[in-house]
Parts: C-alpha cells; structure tokens; sequence
C-alpha cells in the first residue's frame, strides 16, 4: 500500500472541471514522470495534490502510505511528507534562507539534533548543489534568478527529506549546468521511503532521472502510461503520436 | 481576483488581538507619589510655578511665557489623526516626584526602583548602556554617566541641569531648530516642557555604546512634554535610543515631545524609538534635525503604541554632501492611528536622502504615511529616495499614503514608490507548504516585512520589537 | 472609426457629454481651440462628462494647445459601470494657467481604466492637474500615467488619488507620474495619495522627477549631438509613449506640437530616439 494512490480524483477551479477520473498510482521507491499538453491539468493536479485552497476537489481519494491527504490541510500534508518543488517560487522579503531552513528542518521526523548538526547538514547540501554558502543570508527567493529559485527548491527537497515530492517543471528555464544539479538532488533521494512525480514537457530532465514510468495526462485524466518509450514518441510525433498510439487521436480532432 | 478562501479567513480571526495582553504585560500603575503638582489647566500661573520649580534663569522664563502666548492664539492642525477628544483643561502639566537626581541605582526610591526592574533596566543597563536618564513624572530623577564618557567630554543629562550648567550651548540651539510657533504643539511644548535629554558630543568623540533614556507616564490624565536636545560637534558620532511605556488609564493622555537635533560638519547621529504607549494615548511629537556639511542624519522609527501618533520625523540637509535616512514603522490595530511619515528638505548640494516606511494595519486601524521632500532651486546632484509600503490585514483596516515632493532644480532626481497589499496568498501557501501553520506563516512573513529596519535597531531592542509583533500576530495573552 | 469633434472653448455653452451605450464601442478625439483668438485674458471653462454603460467600451483621444491668454478651469467627470472600459489620451499643451480636474469613479465590477496624459509647459506657466481615480465595484483596475516636461520657469502640479472602497476588493491599480524638468527654475510638485479601505487589494504608485539622465546625455553627446539636441530627443522620448495612443494622422501633429513648445527652435525634430 506504500506509495500515493489517487483514484477517481475529480477536481478544478471555481466552477470549471479540469481533472475527472483522474487514476495515478506511484509506489513506494519509485519516480514516474507526468507529462502532457500545457492547460490540460499538471498543475492542477500539483496544486489539488499539496491542497492549495482555490481549488476544489470535487470527487475520488488521495492517500499517502495508505493515509488519506484530502482532510488535512496545507501545512498538515507537509509534515506529513509530502512536499511540492514550484514552478514559480513564492519571494519571502526580510526572511534569510538560513532561518528559514532552519525552521522547516524541525518539521522532520528526525530533526537536526542541534544547531551545529544543522549547519554541517547544511553544508553538506550547499556544497553538492553548488549553491555559494553567502546564499544563505540573502531573503528567500527574493530577487532569485529562475535557476538560483529553483536550486533553493531541491536545497528544500534536501532539508525537508520528505515522503513524496512533486517537481513542477522544476526544469523549465534551466540551462544544463543547472539541470544537472536538480537531477542529482532528486536522485540522491531515491530509495526506499521516497517517491516522485516529475511534471515536464522535456526529455532532458528525464535521462537525468530516469523515470520508472512515465505518464500522459490530457484533457484531465490519464490518457496513456508507459515507460521511456513514451518519452522518446512523443519527441518524434508530439502529442499527436501519443494519440495515435491510444486511439485518442479522433476525439482529440472532435474535441474544442 | 479569486474569493477569500475559509482558510484564509480563520487566520483573520486568529490575528485580530492587537492590544490585547497590554495590561498585563506593561499596564501597571504605581501609587501615585508625586510631591509637587500644578493645577490642572494651562495658565500663566501654571507656566511660572514650573519655571519656579525648576529655578530656572530668566531667559527660558520669558521663553515659556512667549510659548504660551503662541500656543493659545495657533490653531489645531487641519489634517491628521483624529484630535476631537483632546481637552487642555483636564490636564495636569507638571509633577515632581523626588527631590535631585541619583547617581546610582541603588539611591532610587523603592517603588520607582521596582518599576524599572520590571522594564529591564538593570539588565540593559549592565549590558551595553552608557547611561541611563528615567523618566517618572516628567522629571530626570535617576541619572548615571559613565566615567569615559565624562572623561571624553560627552554631556548627558537631563536639559534643565543643562539649562543651569551649559546656557551658552544650550541658548545656542535650544529653539532654534524647532521654533515654538512651528506647530501649536511645538508651542505647547515650548511652555511646559520638562525633561529629555540632553547631550553634546564634543569634536571628533565617538560614542560607541548606545546612549538610552527610559520615561514612563504614571498619573490620571497627564502630559509627558519632554524636551531632546542633541548636539554633535565637528566629526563625532552618537546613537541616542527612546524608547517607552505607559500603564493603561481610564482618562487620555498626551504625549507631546519636541526633539531638535544638530549634526555639524562631518558628523553622525543615530536616533532611534521604539514606542509602544498604552492604547489611550495621544502621541504628538516634533522631531526635527538639521544636518551640515558632509554630515549623516538617521531617524529610525518604530511606532507601535498609543490611540493616535503623529509623527514625521525631519531633516533639514543643510550643507553640501549631507544625508539623510529615515526609516520608520508603524503598527496600527484596533482602535489605532498611525499617521507618520518623514520630511526631508535639500537645501544643499550633492545632498541625499533615503526614506522607507512600512506599515501594517488590522483590525480597524488605520496606518497613513505623510511625507515631503521639497528640493531648493538652483542645486546640484541631488538625490532622493521614498518607497512606502503597507500591509493591511483584513478588510476592516485602512491604510492611506499622502506623499508631497516639490522638485526646483533640474540637476535632481526624485524617486517614490508605493506599496498597499495584504498578505499574498502565494506566500502563505509556499509557507504552508513547507510546514508552516496558517498563523506561523502569517508571523514569519510580517516579521519579514519589518526586518529591514529591525535590523537597524540594537540587539535588545530588535529581539524587544520582534517579540511584540510575534505577541500581537500569534494572538497570545501575556 | 475615428470621429473628430472640435469645440471652441470660447463658445461652449455647456459640458460635453459623452454616453456609451451599454455593449457600444466608440472611438472619439476632442480637440480643443479657441476661435476668436484674442490676447485679452479670458477665464474659460469647459467641462466632460463621460459615461460609459454596462460593457461599453471608449477610447477617447484629447488634444488642447491654447494660448496664454487663456485661463483654464476644466472639469473631467467620468462614471464606469460594469464591465465597461475606456482607454483615455490626454495631451495638453495649454499656455495659460489653470485648473484641470478629473475624477473617474469605477461603479461597476470589472471596470477597466487606462489613462495616460502628457503635458508639457513653458515660460511661467502654472498649471494643477488633480487625478482622482475611485474604485467602488470589485475586481475593478486602473492604470494611471502622468508624464511631463518642463522648461524656463514652468510650474505643474500633480495631485493623484487612487482610492478604494471598503467593497471593492480585487482592485487591481497603479498610478505613476514622471516628470522632466529641462532646466532650473522649473518647479514640479507631485502628490500621489492612496487611500484604502480594504485588504483583498494590489495598489501601487510610482513618481520620479528629475533631469534628462547623466548617463543618457552623455551617450547621445558622445555621438555627436550637441547638449541641446540631445536634450530635446530624450525629452521627445520621454513622451513618446502618449503618441503611439493617438491615431496615426493626429500622432504626428501632436509629435510636432510638443516639439514645438518644448524644444528650441520650432518644427518637428530629427526623428526621436
């Protein structure tokens, strides 16, 4: 039962669907990918996933190691485990990133025993991220290049060492340099008590990390799984291979 | 814009105890032990029984008395904070509580003593003051000047000793940055005045421990008009603290302080206050400085008390090369105005000036910003800086900007910005998302919003301002 | 369709209204002139009033450059209900003093305001421009941009207002006033103010005034152009934002009027930066 199962989900944004029949199943150990044509749910689907309050999830179940997320809130779900890498960072003015790991870092199950546990696991991570120790006075996000709020992410990733972590196009806007670096802080993580699911439209990320198996989400369900293969299709042909391979393609032409 | 979510609405709720606790922490009262007190009401009578009580020289008689004159016939301001309920009448002007001034802790009279050990005067005093000027009843009754800075040549004292000791610096600079017919507070002030501080700070002494002065208000209806006087001579540097509380009464009670400050050539003052007054009192102050010749000027304001505060801390960049920064911030909860701001004139050259404030509002409070910056014609690299922000809380709070910038010459550039937002959603669940309750996300992202000026203030008194906003955001009693 | 109406100020005998029905979209440029031109000081007053309805829509273009002789008290009122947007050009070039008053109140949900007004002023002229923007529906926004230039002893003062209703959350607006003085003795004032009654809101402003920039002086002189040139071109970039509003045909008359009131000399310059 290890692993987030999402069954049936139905959900979406004041009053308009995005997600229906929505059926994921990662297991305990493992990275799938989730991919798919941009407005279509991905985001939706990690927004509903971490309980973002906007939006609503109107049917079906999510549960974490077998326990349902869908009653707790925000804060609850983290601590819980689970954690949510952003597309678009939130900037924190007057809050140093020191600080401010150094208060997440509780939230663990096995928190830093003392300060100076704290800064050698701190150090630790800046070095194998590459990220320049004076990072950690600057405010958090604010005035971060894409690549530096993207680091401060995984660096997150690193200290919160949660169950399941959701990448958000974590690699949209990254040059290789920068990829490489993400790719190895997910994997550093891989292993039992720890799953993932990397959102993205690029294969770049994915032979970095490779993914157990991959999925397609379009039009707010699951349309195909699958492993690297998918990937590699969807370069050539697009998402129109995709269809093509599931007999989708027709309804996608009748389709808005 | 998206609706507010229920969520979000609890936490509303959570954070509306601004106020709240105040009692219990500062809202003592001593029984009142003053030996000597006019009248209430404002008279002549009145004006000279506190020049008698004082033995003062003639000439700041005759000072208070002109005061006095100006302060019947000026008007009340046309703008502002909400001044209706204010009655002269009802006031009592003057209370000496002890005879002369003690040197040493020990000296204090018990009660006094064991007010001020429950505001942490001992402690801070060890810790890094150079000397302590209490404040009871409007007047200096405990004093304590540490042995280098008198061998320095450093003045600290209470300004009437410096009226009997020092008159030719003091009639020097004494009204003549804030004149009483400034405002009609000014003025008020100008007659009835007692207490503050005084401090000279002689050519080229730098003073590197913080001079502080603590005060409180302890009597029905009484006005605290005291009186800063800060001279820092060619060269020198010197950071003054104010910093204050008052128990709660049951009638108002106004606060109306005049601060006239001189930084000569080449020097460097520091002003910094953090005020959290009881919740009925009126917060009236003038504070004006004036700055020569390549000389640095900073007001660092924290306003975090009293019913109305107005407040707009001044400088005058008189000489080429001077600057000037302020940095204030203001807390407005329930009940509250905070109407503050800054005014900066260039009258010089190759001037600068830097201002930055940053409000919060809730539950009904109401927070304004008034600023100027006025540039003279004919001048040359001039540059200023204004950026406002404010944070309001929920949807009952207020927050207004009322900025004024009068730009003459061309060599000049004038920046402003301002920021009216409340706390945004993207950050509370970036925060959350990581852990953070609603309510703790709320405290860190607010404590953030402040951070660039508790940064400025010294370590007590940045841990003493973090953890009121703490108290007041986590909605805890005591 | 671009309709021009022309109204003598010296014949105006009422306000101006301008109605938008509701769902109507309409294209209008007012120009503003005098048509007995005498040097005898005159105090004259013309007064807007524009009312757009529910999901109307007006982009309306104002041009006035009227002697020193006269004096101006102007009066803009303007209602947006729900839904209803107007995008406004505004350039005023008037010699005399005088007062211009413009208060837009946003009534319904999602009104759109876009303003942007250019003046320019010279010798001793003394002019007060009062913006007043109210937001009282939700999910209303404005953009409000002031931009002027000034020479000789020139004195303009801006007083903008962004105010928000306790019940307008959702207001998006941002004011900005820039102002270039092109020499000392010029006196620019600004005001910005905001008052907000509500949280759910995101209100900003923004004022900078100053001097043509150093660094850009420098670069313009270093290729060639005498101060006095290059003066002139960032001046006309300055205000360039305001032509590309107008419709082509007046775009280059107000290029060439502003030229000829700010810059030495008279008629349009090289082309502007």
């Amino acid at each position: 039962m290890k692993g987030l199962r999402i069954e049936h989900v139905q959900a979406g944004l004041e009053s308009k669907v995005i997600l229906s029949d929505l059926n994921l199943y990662v297991p305990d150990g493992e990275v799938h990918a989730l991919m798919g044509p941009n407005g279509h749910g991905k985001s939706t689907l990690a927004n509903i996933l971490m309980g973002h309050p906007r939006y609503t999830l109107t049917g079906g179940s999510i549960t974490l190691d077998g326990e349902s997320l869908l009653d707790l809130d925000i804060s609850e779900r983290a601590r819980r485990g689970l954690f949510l890498a952003f597309q678009y960072p939130a900037e924190i003015p007057g809050v140093t990133v020191s600080k401010f790991l150094k208060r997440i870092a509780d939230f663990r199950k096995d928190p830093p025993k003392n300060a100076s546990a704290f800064l050698t696991e701190l150090k630790q991570n800046l070095a194998f991220l590459d990220i320049d120790p004076s990072f950690v006075n600057r405010y958090l996000n604010d005035g971060f290049s894409g690549g530096e709020k993207k680091r401060m992410e995984i660096l997150q990733l690193l200290t919160l060492k949660p169950r399941f972590a959701i990448f958000d196009e974590t690699d949209s806007g990254l040059d290789v340099d920068a990829l490489k670096i993400v790719a190895a802080g997910i994997n550093r993580m891989r292993g039992p008590g720890f799953s993932a699911l990397v959102i993205t439209h690029y294969r770049r990320l994915l032979d970095l990390v490779k993914p157990d198996a991959v999925h397609i989400l379009e039009r707010g369900h699951i349309a195909a799984s699958g492993g690297f293969e998918l990937v590699e299709l969807l370069e050539k042909d697009g998402y129109e291979g995709i269809r093509r391979l599931t007999g989708t393609a027709k309804e996608a032409a009748y389709a808005s | 814009m998206p609706a507010e979510s229920a969520v979000l609405q609890d936490i509303h709720q959570d954070i509306k105890q601004i106020g709240s606790g105040y009692e219990e922490r500062f809202g003592f009262a001593m029984p009142d032990r003053s030996i000597v007190r006019t009248e209430q009401g404002l008279t002549r009578e009145t004006v000279m029984a506190i020049s008698d009580a004082k033995n003062e020289p003639e000439w700041m008689r005759r000072f208070r008395l002109r005061s006095l004159e100006l302060f019947q016939r000026l008007p009340m301001p046309s703008w502002g904070g909400n001044l209706s309920q204010l009655r002269f009448d009802d006031m009592t002007y003057y209370a000496k509580p002890t005879e002369g001034s003690s040197r040493s802790w020990d000296d204090l009279p018990e009660e006094i003593k064991r007010t001020y050990e429950r505001l942490g005067v001992p402690e801070a005093e060890r810790k890094f003051l150079a000397g302590v000027g209490a404040q009871y009843d409007s007047e200096m009754v405990y004093h304590n000047i540490r042995q280098d800075l008198e061998k320095k040549g450093v003045l600290f004292s209470d300004v009437e000793t410096a009226v009997r000791e020092h008159p030719e610096i003091v009639k020097r600079y004494f009204g003549t940055i804030v004149p009483p017919d400034d405002n009609k507070f000014a003025a008020l002030n100008s007659a009835v005045w007692s207490g503050g501080s005084f401090v000279y700070v002689p050519k080229g002494v730098h003073v590197d421990i913080p001079l502080q002065a603590y005060f409180r208000v302890n009597s029905q209806a009484f006005g605290q008009f005291e009186r800063t006087l800060i001279i820092a001579d060619e060269g020198s540097f010197v950071h003054y603290i104010e910093g204050c509380t008052a128990p709660v009464f049951s009638k108002d009670s106004l606060h109306s302080a005049v601060v006239e400050i001189i930084a000569l050539k080449n020097a460097r003052i520091r002003y910094s206050t953090v005020q959290n007054w009881s919740s009925n009192m009126y917060n009236l102050v003038t504070k004006r400085a004036f700055a020569y010749e390549n000389a640095v000027m900073e007001w660092v304001d924290g306003n975090i008390g009293s019913k109305v505060t107005m407040k707009y801390p001044a400088i005058f960049l008189m000489g080429e090369g001077a600057r000037g920064e302020v940095l204030s911030i203001a807390f407005a909860g329930k009940g509250q105005e905070q109407d503050t701001g800054a005014k900066i004139f260039h009258f010089a050259s190759n001037t600068s000036s830097v201002v930055t404030s940053k409000s919060i509002s809730k539950d009904g409070g109401t927070a304004s910003y008034r600023g100027m910056v006025k540039m003279e014609a004919g001048l040359h690299n001039i540059k200023s800086k204004v950026e406002c922000d404010a944070l309001i809380l929920d949807e009952k709070s207020k927050s207004n900007t009322y900025p004024v910038m009068d730009i003459r010459s061309e060599d000049a550039s004038m920046e402003h910005e301002a920021k009216v937002s409340k706390i945004s959603e993207d950050q509370l669940f970036y925060l959350m998302s990581r852990g953070l309750t609603e309510e703790e996300a709320a405290v860190m992202i607010v404590n953030g919003f402040i951070d660039p000026l508790v940064k400025e203030l010294p370590m007590e008194y940045a841990v003493e301002l973090n953890r009121l906003i703490e108290l007041e955001m986590e909605g805890s009693v005591g | 369709m671009n309709n021009t109406m022309i109204f003598y100020i010296d014949e105006m005998t009422g306000p101006i209204r301008i109605p938008v029905a509701p769902d109507e979209t309409k294209q209008l440029v007012l120009r503003f002139e005098q048509k007995n031109q005498t040097a005898v000081p005159k105090e004259l007053s013309r007064e807007l009033s524009i009312q757009v309805g529910p999901g109307g829509n007006l982009e309306l273009c104002i041009i006035s450059a009227l002697p020193s002789s006269v004096q101006n008290m102007v009066n803009t009122s303007i209602v947006l209900q729900e839904r209803s947007s107007l995008k406004i050009t505004e350039l005023i070039l008037d010699e005399g003093a005088g007062t211009y008053h413009t208060e837009a109140i946003l009534n319904g949900d999602e009104a759109i305001l876009d303003y942007a007004g250019a003046y320019g002023s010279r010798n001793r002229t003394k002019r007060i421009h009062t913006l007043e923007a109210h937001h009282f529906g939700k999910n209303s926004k404005s953009r409000t941009s002031l931009k002027s230039a000034l020479k000789d002893s020139a004195h303009l003062v801006f007083k903008g207002l962004i105010h928000v209703d306790t019940k307008a959350t959702g207001t998006d607006a941002y004011l900005s006033n820039r102002n270039m003085v092109m020499n000392d003795g010029c006196r620019a004032e600004s005001l910005p103010q905001l008052q907000i009654e509500t949280d759910d809101v995101a209100c900003s402003h923004g004022s900078t005034t100053g001097g043509p920039r150093e660094e850009e002086l420098f670069y313009l002189m270093s290729r060639g152009l005498s101060q006095t040139e290059a003066k002139g071109l960032l001046v006309m970039g300055h205000l360039s934002s305001i032509f590309n509003r107008f419709p082509a045909s007046l775009a280059e008359e107000a290029e060439s009027a502003v030229s000829s009131l700010l810059l030495e000399g008279n008629g349009p310059l090289i082309e502007a930066a």
